[in-house]
């Protein structure tokens, strides 16, 4: 072990009894924000709210039909020719592929070799973990087949949502994770909570999108089957 | 530009002078406030989160050894590696390392107050790798060769006319004329950023929390810089303060809200990014290579002092936007590189007090800080516990001149005459309302940029006696 670990570890230790007392850790911690109406309508509209109002978009469709028709349709709106996505077996929307090339769409998987072609591409379709309503927040994370660079890229992101993914709040999302003690959480080299569309507000604090990240964020809600 | 936090006086003067930036911080700093005041509003309960908050934080620090320990065993064990640096060479001797281990030339960089603390970038770029920042602010001010002015928004001191005619000069961009449009220089610097992304074989990141638990980095930005920079390149090296570790996941769900809501009055950032370690064989991007640095550099000099509860800064620059005097003089008249109210604090304590005297005193108490940092950090009586540390390893004559004030306070019939001799004295140096408009001696630093008031004629003791007596005689007449 390095001396530097065992210098700064062992200065630390000699420190500590001046420290201020630590509150206990809460048995139950206080969400910062919740959700007042935790039905899927609630939660539905509470997201679109949210997200709508980070000038982020929401489609609600009633199957996975209408979904392919949306997702082709945002295709053909901003005039994609070329997508990124994650393996098809982790976006909720079978046929996707079919639907894709009979549009004339290209769709690419990163890999490390096609980097220039990932450079290209227009738009980015994408499945994710989980979604909070209170935030309009999309949870994604990294496995293979589950790239970093669709959801970040291109400056077009499509997500393809199940109504049932939806969560009230960011807190519910850990909860989730800490009932499976912490495991699908620790088996992913990267997550991320997206929230929005990529944005600055560097300069003089005038809101712009789509610095780095996508500045077109379009969630295509499945409904819930009732 | 050098950074020199003795010379505050003077630097802020010259800052009042200056009307751009006067413009500039009205405008964002005082907006910034607003939108964080009404953010917090907004939660189940602003006060219980700044507690919570508060709590995590200080867990964090009450258990730092152990919980760096667990980091490092998880992130280990995941396959990325630790290392630890005791001071700001020994951090940039590690980067440098890696660099030459995967033979690194060129790395894009993300916002991070730690690296700007080791001087990272110009070490990295005197031994020829090159560097680029790529959160707008920071690219900003690094085409501009100067420094951040503000720990979250770098370039809250600057006008966008000014950032135009930067581009123009420097990178090309076609001037706009007189319809400068923030939208179209974003979208010029997202291009000439964009193919860099490609060419660079590693990203460097900062971090804001550390979950300990699991050994996760935890990092926030708008932009999507930080994860774009570490999704196409090879290497990853996180950099992080040892103070910036916290116990639980749950501890991070409260504090990554109110820090976003802190700092810019959203509810999350957009890209709240967490590491874990390097990408899994199969996947089809991420880095190979993941390291991350534990950087000391004075902190656990600060741990277990009376100025530890500094430790639990999360960075958010609530207090910054809140303060009086940064409102008014901007961060580079702070010369440090973290400004404003937390700056005052830990610029001395991590630079030596005696190169940074002027900032504890550069505050007027007023407590705005404490009532905005999310995590209620004392800073008002830290700089009040700095005062007196400074006052106590200061010059002994200052030391005399407060003992004789003291005793002569003591002793009211000498106060008196001293008070009596000021009053007749100062006629020699008022205006026209008797207000005092140049102190003689040393006093005069005072009176350089206001008046001093006049000293009352009739003195408390003269108008006690005066009312005693007089109350005296009324109660002989009943
Ligand atoms: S001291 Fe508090 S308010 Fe200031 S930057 Fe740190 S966390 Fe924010």
């Amino acid at each position: 072990m390095s001396e530097a670990r065992e210098q700064i570890l062992s200065r630390l230790r000699q420190a500590r009894e001046g420290l201020p007392d630590a509150p206990p850790r809460p048995a139950q911690y206080q969400p910062v924000m919740t959700v007042e109406d935790e039905s899927p309508q609630g939660l539905l509209s509470r997201f679109r709210t949210e997200l709508e109002g980070l000038q982020g978009e929401v489609y609600l469709v009633g199957d996975e039909e209408a979904a392919l028709d949306k997702t082709l349709s945002l295709l053909a709106e901003s005039g994609a020719r070329h997508a990124l996505t994650w393996d098809w077996s982790h976006i909720p929307l079978p046929g996707l592929d079919r639907a894709l090339a009979n549009a004339g769409i290209e769709a690419l998987q990163p890999t490390p070799d096609n980097r220039e072609a990932c450079e290209a591409a227009e738009a980015g379709i994408s499945g994710a973990d989980a979604a909070i309503a209170a935030t309009g927040s999309l949870v994604v994370s990294t496995a293979a087949g589950m790239g970093r660079l669709a959801t970040l890229l291109p400056p077009q992101h499509i997500v393809l949502l199940r109504q049932e993914q939806l969560l009230p709040c960011l807190e519910d999302w850990v909860a989730l994770q800490r009932a499976e003690e912490l495991t699908g959480l620790g088996s992913r080299s990267n997550l991320c909570i997206i929230t929005g569309p990529s944005r600055t507000a560097d300069i003089e604090k005038n809101l712009v999108l789509g610095v780095h990240g996508p500045g077109l964020l379009q969630v295509v809600v499945v409904e819930q089957a009732s | 530009m050098e950074l020199e936090a003795n010379r505050f006086a003077e630097a802020a003067s010259r800052a009042l002078q200056d009307k751009q930036l006067k413009a500039a911080l009205d405008h964002n700093a005082r907006l910034a406030d607003a939108t964080r005041i009404k953010s917090m509003a907004a939660t189940t309960g602003a006060e219980e989160l700044r507690q919570q908050g508060r709590g995590a934080r200080l867990r964090g620090l009450a258990q730092l050894p152990e919980l760096l320990e667990q980091t490092e065993a998880q992130i280990t064990a995941r396959g990325g590696q630790v290392l630890w640096a005791r001071d700001a060479d020994e951090a940039n001797r590690h980067v440098l390392d890696i660099c030459q281990r995967h033979e690194l030339r060129f790395g894009v960089k993300s916002k991070s107050m730690v690296t700007e603390e080791l001087h990272l970038v110009p070490f990295l770029e005197r031994h020829g790798v090159r560097m680029l920042e790529t959160d707008l602010g920071e690219f900003v001010v690094q085409v501009d060769e100067s420094r951040p002015s503000h720990i979250v928004a770098p370039i809250m001191h600057m006008k966008k006319e000014g950032i135009h005619d930067l581009f123009v000069e420097k990178l090309g961009m076609d001037s706009m004329d007189d319809d400068i449009d923030p939208q179209v220089m974003t979208r010029f610097a997202r291009e000439h950023l964009r193919r860099q992304y490609f060419e660079a074989d590693f990203g460097i990141t900062g971090g804001n929390f550390i979950i300990a638990e699991t050994g996760t980095v935890a990092i926030t930005t708008n932009e999507g810089n930080a994860r774009l920079g570490t999704a196409l390149q090879p290497v990853h090296v996180a950099i992080v303060g040892i103070e910036k570790v916290i116990p639980t996941w749950e501890d991070y769900a409260t504090l990554v809200q109110t820090l976003a809501r802190s700092a810019t009055g959203q509810q999350l950032s957009v890209y709240s990014t967490l590491y874990n370690g390097p990408a899994l064989a199969e996947e089809g991007d991420g880095p190979q290579h993941y390291y991350v640095i534990l950087v000391d550099n004075g902190r656990s000099a600060i741990y277990g002092t009376q100025y530890s509860e500094a430790l639990a800064c999360i960075r958010c620059g609530a207090c910054l936007n809140t303060c009086p005097v940064y409102q008014n003089v901007g961060g580079h008249a702070y010369g440090a590189v973290y400004p404003g109210p937390i700056g005052s604090v830990i610029t001395p304590l991590l630079t030596g007090k005696e190169n940074a005297t002027p900032l504890p005193f550069a505050s007027s108490l007023c407590g705005a800080c404490k009532t905005a940092c999310p995590v209620d950090i004392n800073i008002p009586d830290m700089l009040l516990a700095l005062r007196h540390d400074l006052q106590q390893e200061q010059s002994p004559l200052w030391r005399l001149g407060m003992q004789a004030w003291s005793w002569s306070f003591s002793h009211p019939l000498l106060y008196e005459t001293g008070r009596k001799a000021s009053a007749a004295l100062s006629g020699a140096f008022s205006g026209e309302r008797g207000e005092l408009r140049k102190l003689p001696g040393p006093l005069g630093a005072w009176t350089e940029h206001r008046d001093f008031p006049p000293f009352p004629q009739e003195s408390f003791h003269d108008w006690w006696r005066r009312e005693r007596d007089a109350q005296a005689g009324q109660d002989g007449d009943s």
